[in-house]
C-alpha cells in the first residue's frame, strides 16, 4: 500500500511565484542610481504599501549569510519554507499557510511556471545576480502590471541586477568565487556592456557543485535515553549550471524594451528520508532537469495620461526523475516530463486624475505537459486572465482595487479533459495616514482568489481526478506601519504589525476512495488560518565610522484543519506549520570590516494530521555569523567574506527525517569592476 | 491375557494415530494456544515516517503501552512494519522500508536480533509477510524472493526466487504457498496472477498456479485447502476469493467480498470495508465451505474504516483494527458470539495485526 503513496509524493515541487514589483521603466536603469537612494525608496514602499510588502535588498541579502533564494525568504515574516535539507534539497514556500501552490514566484516581473506541480522549487535560484527579493501579501499596489500578477494570494519577485556603468565607462562586471564545506564550489561571472546610450547587454554565468555529504545525528526515538548514531548524508550531490543573457534598449524618449534569456541545468541526488536501519541504501534517486526561457518586456509612455506595456514569454522545462532501485519489473522507475509555456500580455495605464489612475490588462497563457506515463493524458491548458484596476494615491491615503476574470480552456489527448473553469476575483486594499506629523499608517485588505488544480492533481496515474475544482481562498488583513527616526543616531526605525485571517475551501488533498489501496485527489479540505506578523527594522549610526543595520520578524499563526468534525484531526494545526517562528539579523558596519549575525528560529510543529506527541517535530534555532571586508583595488572593488553557518551545530529538521547540515563554513571572494 | 491384548490394542492404536499423513503432523516447534493475557498490536506508521510502533496491552490490568518496543529497546522499530508473527518464544516483526526483521523475546519484548533484509547492493529487499514452520521463518519480499531464517541461529539460510512482488504466505501440505501480487507495476496495470508453491524440504518452487489478478493473502485450513484473495486491477478486473485444493485445483468462492481475512480454527474471518460505509465481518466455515455468519457482530456495534482482522485461537475472540490513514486508529474486540467486548482507542497509525500472548 505504501508504495502507491510514495510515487504520488514524487511530484517535484516548484513554486509559482508572482512578482510583486511591476517591471520598472527600463529607461531609468541606464542612469546611475546611488545605493542609498535605492534603500530609502524600498523602505518607503514597504511602509506605504496598503498590503504587507517586504523587500530584501542586495545589501541586506549579503549580510544574511544565505546562499540561495530559499534561504533568504525564510527571513520574511508570514513565510514557511518547507526545506528538505542540503543544497540540492527541495524547497517550497507557503505564505500564511495557504500552501505553496498559492504563492507565485516571478523573475523580473514575469511569473515562473509549473502547471504540473503548481509549485516552484526556489532552491534552484541563486542570489548571485539578485538585486532585490520582494514578497507581497495579497497584491502589490502597482496596478500597471500583467493580469497574471493579480492572480495569486501572495507573490515573490526575484529581481536581478540591471546594468549600471560608472563614470561613463562602457563596461562593468563582477567575478566571484565561493567555496565551502561539503565540497561547495561556486564560481560566477557577470558582464555588462553599454553599446550606446540606447543599448546595453548583460551576460551572467554561474556553476555550483557540492557533494553535500554532511554528518548528522540520527535519533532512533524521542525519549532522552534512546539510541542515536552518527551517519553521513548520502546521494546528496548537486551540479548546477546557470546562464543568462539580456538586452536592454531605449527605443525612444518614451519607450524601452528588454529581452532576457535564461538557461538552467541541474543534476542532483535525492537523499530521501533518513530511514532507520536503512540510511545508506534508502535513496539512490536522481533528479536532473533543465529549464530554458526567453522573456521580453516593452513599455511606452504614450502621453501624460496613457502608458502601455507588453510582455511575452516562452518557457520549456524538462525534468528527469530516476529511481534505479525500484523493485518493479523494469528494475527502475523513470519519469520524464516536458512542460512548455507560451505567454503574452498587454496592459494599459490611464492616469485619469492627479490622484486616481486606472489600468486594464489581459494575459493569455498556454501550458502543455508531456510525460512518459502509461496512458498519459497530454493535457493542454489555455488560461485567459483579464483585470481592471484602480488606484487612488494622496499624501494620506493609498487605495487599490481590482477585479480579475479568469477563464480556462482545457483539452487532453487521452480521456476526458478537466472542466473549464471561470472565476471573478475581487481585491480591495486601503492604507490611511491618520496623523499629519506621524508616519503611522493603518491598512487593510481583502482578497478573494483561487488556484487551478495542477496537472498532477488532475491527471497523475491512478490518483489524478479530472473533475477537481479549484481551491478557493479568502484573505483578510488588518495592520499598521510606523516609521520614525531619532536624530542622526537612529535615522530609521520602522515597525509593522499585521493581523490576518485566511480561509481555504475545497482544498485539494489525496484521500482514500474505496480502500487503502485506492486513493484519489479530492476537493475535501477546509482550513481556517489566523495569525499575526510583526517586523522591525532599524539603522543606528553610532558614529561616522560605525553603524548598525538590524531587523527582526515574528509570525504567530494558527492554521486549523476544519474539514471533518468527526475526525481526530479536526481543529488540529496543519502539518509542517509551526505556531511561532521568526528571524533576526544584525550587521555592524565599521570602516575596517562588517560583522553580521543572523538567526532563524521556529517553535514545534507536527509531522502528521494529529497534534500529538508522537508527531511532534522539535523547534530549532539556527545562528550564523560572518565577517566581510571591502577594499578598493586596481582590479576593482574587492569583497571578501567568511561565514560560519548553523554555529549551534544542530541537525535540526524542518521536514521530519530530512536533517539540515550542522556547522559549516563558506568563503566568498568577489571583484566588481 | 486380556490385559495384554488390551495393552497391545492400545499400543497399536497409538502407533496408527502417530502415523498420520504428513498433512496432519503438527509443527514440532509450535506451542498450543492458551489463555490470552496480553496483546501486542503492530502499527505500521506512515510511509517515510519512521513511525512504526508496537503496542502492548495487559488484559487484566488494562494498561497499554503504545510505544512498547521503544520503551523496552530504546529505539524505534523503523519504517512501515508490515507483519508480526509469534513463533515459539519469539516474536518476529517484518519492517518493510527499513529492510529489517526485528526478533523479540515474547515475554519481555527485548530485541534479540535485528536481521538485515537487504539486497546485494544494500537497499531494502522490502520484506512483506512472514510464516513459520519446523524451526524456520519464511519471509516474502518485493525483490521477488522468499527468504528462510533459521530460528535457532537467527541467520538467513536460504532464499528462493518466486513471482513478482510476493505478499501473503502460508505453510501447509508440506509446502509454502506464496501470493505473487505484481503490485509494483500498478502504473501499467500488469499485475502478477500466480501463487508459487515451494517444497518445504527442497526449498525450490515446485509449481506455479494461476489464481487471478493481483493475489494478496493466503491462509490454510486444517484439511489442506488454501484460500487466496486477489485484489484485481482497481478498474475493470474485480477482486476474487478462491480456494486451492491440496491437488492444486482452484475454485472461486462467489458472493463473498473480502478486504482482509484470516483463518483460525478452521473458520475464515472475513472483513469487508468500503470507504464511507460501515465495515462488515463474515464468517465462513472452512470444512463446509459455507458462510455461517453474514454479520458476525450481533449487537449492532458499527465499525468504520475497518483495516485488518485477527482472531484469538484460544478464546475465539475477534479483533478488528481501524484506520483512516491520517489519524491514530482503534482496535475493537468482539467475543466469540459477536458481542462488543472492549475497545482500545488511538493505538497507533495504521494498527495492523494483533498477536496473542500468555
Amino acid at each position: 500500500m505504501k508504495f502507491y503513496k510514495k510515487v504520488s509524493i514524487v511530484g517535484i515541487a516548484m513554486l509559482w511565484a508572482g512578482t510583486n514589483l511591476a517591471p520598472q521603466n527600463v529607461a531609468d536603469s541606464l542612469h546611475q542610481l546611488p545605493e542609498v537612494v535605492i534603500t530609502e525608496k524600498y523602505d518607503d514602499r514597504e511602509i506605504r504599501s496598503s498590503a504587507p510588502l517586504q523587500i530584501l535588498t542586495k545589501q541586506t541579502l549579503q549580510n544574511l549569510n544565505v546562499l540561495q533564494v530559499s534561504d533568504a525568504v525564510k527571513f520574511f515574516s508570514g513565510v514557511n519554507v518547507k526545506d528538505y535539507g542540503g543544497i540540492g534539497g527541495l524547497k517550497t514556500v507557503s505564505v500564511r499557510s495557504l500552501g505553496a501552490a498559492h504563492t507565485s514566484v516571478s523573475y523580473n516581473g514575469i511569473p515562473l511556471s509549473d502547471a504540473q506541480t503548481g509549485q516552484i522549487d526556489i532552491g534552484k535560484f541563486s542570489l548571485d545576480n539578485v538585486e532585490a527579493l520582494t514578497l507581497s501579501l495579497g497584491q502589490n499596489d502597482q496596478i500597471f502590471m500583467p493580469a497574471r500578477l493579480f492572480a495569486s494570494t501572495s507573490a515573490l519577485d526575484i529581481r536581478t541586477t540591471l546594468p549600471s556603468f560608472e563614470n561613463n565607462r562602457q563596461f562593468s562586471g563582477k567575478a566571484s568565487i565561493k567555496g565551502g564545506s561539503f565540497g561547495l564550489f561556486n564560481p560566477s561571472f557577470y558582464l555588462a556592456k553599454q553599446f550606446s546610450n540606447r543599448l546595453a547587454a548583460t551576460v551572467n554565468g554561474e556553476w555550483l557543485s557540492a557533494n553535500g555529504k554532511y554528518p548528522y545525528l540520527l535519533r532512533y526515538g524521542n525519549a532522552k535515553g534512546d539510541s542515536t548514531s552518527w551517519e553521513e548524508r548520502k546521494n546528496t550531490d548537486v551540479q548546477n549550471l546557470r546562464l543568462e543573457g539580456a538586452l536592454f534598449g531605449k527605443i525612444s524618449e518614451k519607450s524601452a524594451a528588454d529581452i532576457r534569456l535564461y538557461y538552467y541545468r541541474s543534476d542532483r541526488g535525492l537523499p530521501g528520508a533518513t530511514i532507520f536501519y536503512n540510511t545508506d541504501g534508502f535513496s539512490k534517486q536522481r533528479l536532473d532537469e533543465n529549464t530554458f526561457f526567453v522573456q521580453a518586456h516593452y513599455e511606452n509612455t504614450l502621453s501624460q495620461l496613457w502608458s502601455i506595456q507588453a510582455n511575452a514569454k516562452y518557457n520549456r522545462g524538462y525534468v528527469h526523475y530516476l529511481d534505479p532501485t525500484y523493485l518493479g519489473s523494469e528494475g527502475k522507475l523513470e519519469n520524464k516530463y516536458t512542460q512548455k509555456e507560451q505567454y503574452g500580455s498587454l496592459a494599459a495605464l490611464f492616469k485619469a486624475f492627479q490622484h486616481l489612475s486606472f489600468s486594464a490588462s489581459s494575459d493569455l497563457t498556454r501550458q502543455t505537459l508531456d510525460a512518459n506515463f502509461y496512458n498519459f493524458a497530454y493535457p493542454t491548458r489555455l488560461t485567459w486572465q483579464s483585470v481592471v484596476a484602480a488606484k487612488y494615491v494622496s499624501d494620506r491615503i493609498l487605495a487599490t482595487s481590482s477585479l480579475l476574470f479568469t477563464q480556462t480552456f482545457e483539452s487532453v489527448k487521452v480521456g476526458d479533459p478537466a472542466d473549464n473553469q471561470n472565476r471573478w476575483s475581487p481585491y480591495i486594499s486601503v492604507s490611511v495616514k491618520p496623523f499629519e506629523n506621524h508616519d503611522l499608517r493603518l491598512r487593510a485588505f481583502y482578497k478573494n482568489i483561487f488556484r487551478m488544480p495542477t496537472f498532477n492533481d488532475l491527471y497523475y496515474t491512478a490518483i489524478g481526478k479530472r473533475t477537481l475544482k479549484p481551491e478557493d481562498t479568502d484573505q483578510f488583513n488588518l495592520g499598521a506601519t510606523y516609521s520614525t527616526s531619532f536624530g542622526t543616531i537612529v535615522p530609521l526605525l520602522t515597525f509593522t504589525a499585521d493581523g490576518f485571517r485566511n480561509n481555504v475551501k475545497n482544498k485539494i488533498v489525496a484521500y482514500p476512495v474505496k480502500n487503502v489501496f485506492e486513493w484519489s485527489m479530492m476537493n475535501y479540505g477546509k482550513v481556517e488560518i489566523s495569525g499575526l506578523d510583526l517586523s522591525l527594522e532599524t539603522i543606528v549610526r553610532f558614529s561616522e565610522k560605525i553603524g548598525l543595520l538590524a531587523g527582526s520578524n515574528f509570525t504567530y499563526q494558527k492554521a486549523l484543519n476544519m474539514t471533518d468534525p468527526k475526525s481526530s484531526a479536526y481543529k488540529n494545526q496543519l502539518p509542517y506549520t509551526p505556531r511561532h517562528s521568526g528571524g533576526a539579523h544584525a550587521t555592524l558596519q565599521t570602516t575596517l570590516l562588517d560583522l553580521s549575525y543572523s538567526l532563524l528560529w521556529s517553535g514545534i510543529q507536527y509531522a502528521g494530521a494529529q497534534n500529538v506527541k508522537q508527531n511532534e517535530v522539535s523547534g530549532y534555532t539556527d545562528h550564523s555569523i560572518s565577517i566581510s571586508k571591502e577594499k578598493k583595488t586596481r582590479l576593482g572593488n574587492m569583497r571578501l567574506s567568511v561565514e560560519a553557518l548553523n554555529i549551534g551545530n544542530k541537525n535540526y529538521e524542518i521536514v521530519r527525517y530530512f536533517p539540515m547540515p550542522g556547522r559549516s563554513f563558506r568563503g566568498t571572494l568577489s571583484i566588481y569592476f | 491375557m486380556r490385559k495384554n491384548l488390551y495393552l497391545l490394542l492400545m499400543f497399536l492404536a497409538a502407533f496408527f494415530t502417530a502415523c498420520d499423513d504428513t498433512d496432519k503432523i503438527v509443527d514440532p516447534t509450535e506451542v498450543p494456544p492458551s489463555q490470552t493475557n496480553k496483546l501486542m498490536i503492530l502499527c505500521e506508521g506512515s510511509f517515510n515516517g519512521n513511525n512504526s510502533t508496537l503496542a502492548y496491552y495487559d488484559l487484566s490490568t488494562k494498561n497499554i503501552d503504545k510505544d512498547f518496543f521503544n520503551t523496552v529497546n530504546g529505539r524505534g522499530l523503523g519504517d512501515t512494519a508490515n507483519d508480526i508473527l509469534k513463533y515459539g518464544s519469539k516474536i518476529y516483526i517484518v519492517v518493510n522500508v527499513s529492510g529489517s526483521i526485528e526478533v523479540l523475546d515474547a515475554k519481555s519484548g527485548r530485541s534479540i536480533k535485528n536481521i538485515d533484509m537487504k539486497t546485494s547492493t544494500g537497499e531494502s529487499k522490502q520484506p512483506r509477510y512472514a510464516a513459520a514452520y519446523g524451526g524456520k521463518v519464511y519471509v516474502t519480499s518485493y525483490d521477488d524472493t522468499v527468504t528462510r531464517i533459521d530460528t535457532a541461529t537467527l541467520a538467513i539460510d536460504g532464499s528462493v526466487k518466486v513471482g513478482r512482488d510476493p505478499d501473503g504466505i502460508c505453510i501447509k501440505n508440506n509446502k509454502i504457498y506464496v501470493a505473487n501480487s505484481g503490485g509494483l507495476d500498478y502504473a501499467t496495470g500488469i499485475y502478477d496472477t500466480t501463487v508459487s508453491i515451494i517444497g518445504l524440504q527442497n526449498f525450490t518452487v515446485e509449481k506455479t498456479i494461476e489464481v487471478g489478478t493481483n493475489p494478496y493473502q493466503v491462509f490454510a485450513d486444517s484439511e489442506g485447502d488454501v484460500y487466496v484473495t486477489t485484489r484485481g486491477n482497481y478498474d475493470d478486473i474485480a477482486p476474487t476469493f478462491n480456494k486451492i485444493s491440496p491437488n492444486y485445483e482452484v475454485t472461486a468462492i462467489n458472493n463473498v467480498q473480502v478486504s482482509e481475512f484470516t483463518i483460525v480454527n478452521d473458520k475464515a474471518y472475513i472483513l469487508y470495508n468500503k470507504w464511507g460505509n460501515p465495515s462488515t465481518i463474515k464468517v465462513l466455515d472452512c470444512s463446509t465451505e459455507k458462510v455461517v455468519t453474514e454479520n458476525f457482530v450481533t449487537d449492532g456495534t458499527s465499525i468504520s474504516n475497518g483495516y485488518k482482522i485477527s482472531a484469538d485461537p484460544y478464546s475465539g475472540e475477534v479483533y478488528v483494527t481501524t484506520s483512516d490513514y491520517f489519524t491514530f486508529g482503534n482496535v475493537f474486540c468482539f467475543d466469540k458470539n459477536g458481542k462488543f467486548n472492549f475497545q482500545l482507542s488511538s493505538v497507533g497509525l495504521n494498527p495492523n495485526k494483533v498477536v496473542f500472548l500468555n
